[in-house]
């Protein structure tokens, strides 16, 4: 974050500071099968974000008595590195982190077939190397292909993306200093197959319309992610 | 006679909750339904046999089905069972009357006398619950091979979904492999390989089969795999 809030965040040709129109994201770019002990693993960059997330499982859940006889238990830890931010970030589950970990986790449940694996757990680990805004989103992004990456069984991919409101302008995928002086955030995460949304958060001030415009935006958002998803997904078996 | 539509191609690689038919097809493993259309569920290879089609997953955990040849490891001796890690994501249940043809007195005897901790044992799956329960027998009649403690020899894991790979074409590739470097080997639909060798160098012929198998893995997708490796298996020795 710039010591001074920069004057203004979109320029009078409705231009960002990074040179985006307002529904334009930031690119992406993502790998499936990155780790060789995980079961499934994938690596994700949009923007300066860079994510790694890990799956483990479905295997036994310990201690038993959090068994849950007819489906599997999912587990989400979100973590930022120390070095992932300018000012170190301390190590280590937070009030914010331990948010973003459960509400990460019920964005992707409904997508997975847990009632096909009993009394077992699927761990999902994101780590944020580096953190540019939209973590959680790209998170639940990187989550989505590893757990595909694994083989586990799923209805549709879950794809997330955030919309903000900066300067007055609704914007797609807003980055580290949008996010940090803009006016509000909503980050959203959809099954893009029936359109069916996981997660729906917003954070500052919005009138309805622009918050039915931002939705809007962000579902626009996740369906670019989707397809790139599914590109990562087909390339670690050599199609595309 | 009533219509259908495919919308991928056969051998293609599909990812879960990608539109895969439509209409009057018969939708096998690895797919669902929803309302007409029918959608896969794991990233795999489409399969497309007339109006039947399922998906191959390239991934994955080892889903045990009845009547699969395992190979698995004692995880735990109890009271009346052996815990059994067969790979799948819960252990399988070796229960004294799958494995015993003796009656045993439970309260005397310490099961651990026959099988212990850590032995490696061929076992078919007799059945699996709705729970997950997983049952398996060493008394089967009718097994492929021998059931029961494997003495000697060496274990290799591999990937599951690579093990029709392993036994190749109507058994081709595993057989290649017996012949060449003369050992026996137990496939365990679990991914899990028992090799011993027939003769002498042993460990050498054994360590060479583990080196085969991850080779195999590795380049599962090539085709002429079997040949290649008949003709290499020579230079992938240290003896």
């Amino acid at each position: 974050m710039p010591e001074e809030e920069p004057e203004r965040l979109i320029s009078e040709d409705g231009l960002r500071l990074d040179g985006r129109k307002p529904d334009e994201m930031r690119p992406l770019k993502i790998k499936a099968g990155v780790l060789k002990r995980a079961d499934g693993s994938a690596y994700v960059e949009l923007g300066a974000n860079r994510i790694v997330a890990a799956v483990y499982g479905p295997r036994e859940l310990h201690p038993r008595h959090k068994q849950k006889p007819d489906r599997a238990v999912v587990r989400f830890r979100y973590n930022m590195a120390p070095f992932s931010v300018d000012e170190r970030k301390r190590p280590g589950p937070d009030r914010r982190s331990i948010e973003i970990s459960k509400l990460s986790k019920e964005a992707l449940e409904p997508a997975i077939f847990t009632e096909y694996y009993p009394r077992t757990a699927i761990d999902i680990f994101v780590e944020v190397l580096q953190a540019d805004a939209g973590t959680r989103c790209a998170g639940i992004t990187a989550a989505s292909v590893a757990l595909a990456d694994a083989g586990i069984e799923m209805r549709d991919l879950v794809a997330a993306c955030a919309a903000g409101k900066v300067d007055g302008h609704i914007v797609l995928d807003p980055m580290y200093y949008e996010d940090g002086y803009g006016e509000a955030d909503v980050p959203l995460a959809m099954m893009p197959k029936e359109g069916e949304i996981t997660l729906l958060q917003m954070d500052g001030d919005m009138t309805p319309e622009e918050f039915k415009k931002a939705v809007k935006l962000a579902k626009k958002g996740c369906k670019i992610v989707y397809k790139e998803q599914r590109r990562a997904l087909k390339r670690k078996y050599g199609e595309e | 006679m009533s219509e259908y539509e495919m919308h991928v191609k056969d051998r293609e690689v599909v990812t879960p909750g990608e539109r895969l038919a439509e209409g009057q097809v018969v939708a096998s493993e690895g797919t669902y339904m929803e309302k007409d259309k029918v959608y896969s569920k794991v990233t795999g290879l489409a399969d497309v046999q007339g109006r039947t089609i399922r998906v191959i997953p390239l991934a994955g955990p080892y889903r045990p089905t009845p009547g699969d040849l395992v190979v698995g490891v004692v995880q735990e001796v109890r009271f009346s069972t052996w815990l059994v890690d067969i790979r799948a994501p819960l252990p399988a249940i070796l229960h004294v009357s799958n494995a015993l043809e003796e009656e045993v007195d439970l309260i005397e005897t310490d099961l651990s006398k026959y099988f212990k901790e850590g032995d490696v044992l061929a076992a078919v799956v007799k059945d699996v619950n709705p729970v997950q329960r997983i049952e398996i027998s060493i008394l089967e009649e009718d097994a492929p091979v021998r059931l029961g403690r494997l003495e000697g020899g060496r274990v290799v894991d591999i990937d599951p979904v690579k093990v029709p790979r392993v036994i190749g074409r109507e058994g081709s590739m595993i057989k290649m492999l017996k012949r060449e470097l003369k050992c026996d080997i137990i496939v365990g639909a679990n991914g899990r390989i028992y090799v011993k060798a027939r003769e002498e160098p042993k460990r050498e012929r054994e360590a060479l089969a583990a080196r085969a198998l991850r080779e195999i893995e590795r380049r599962s997708h090539l085709e002429g795999l079997t040949d290649w490796l008949k003709s290499n298996i020579r230079r992938l020795s240290r003896w």
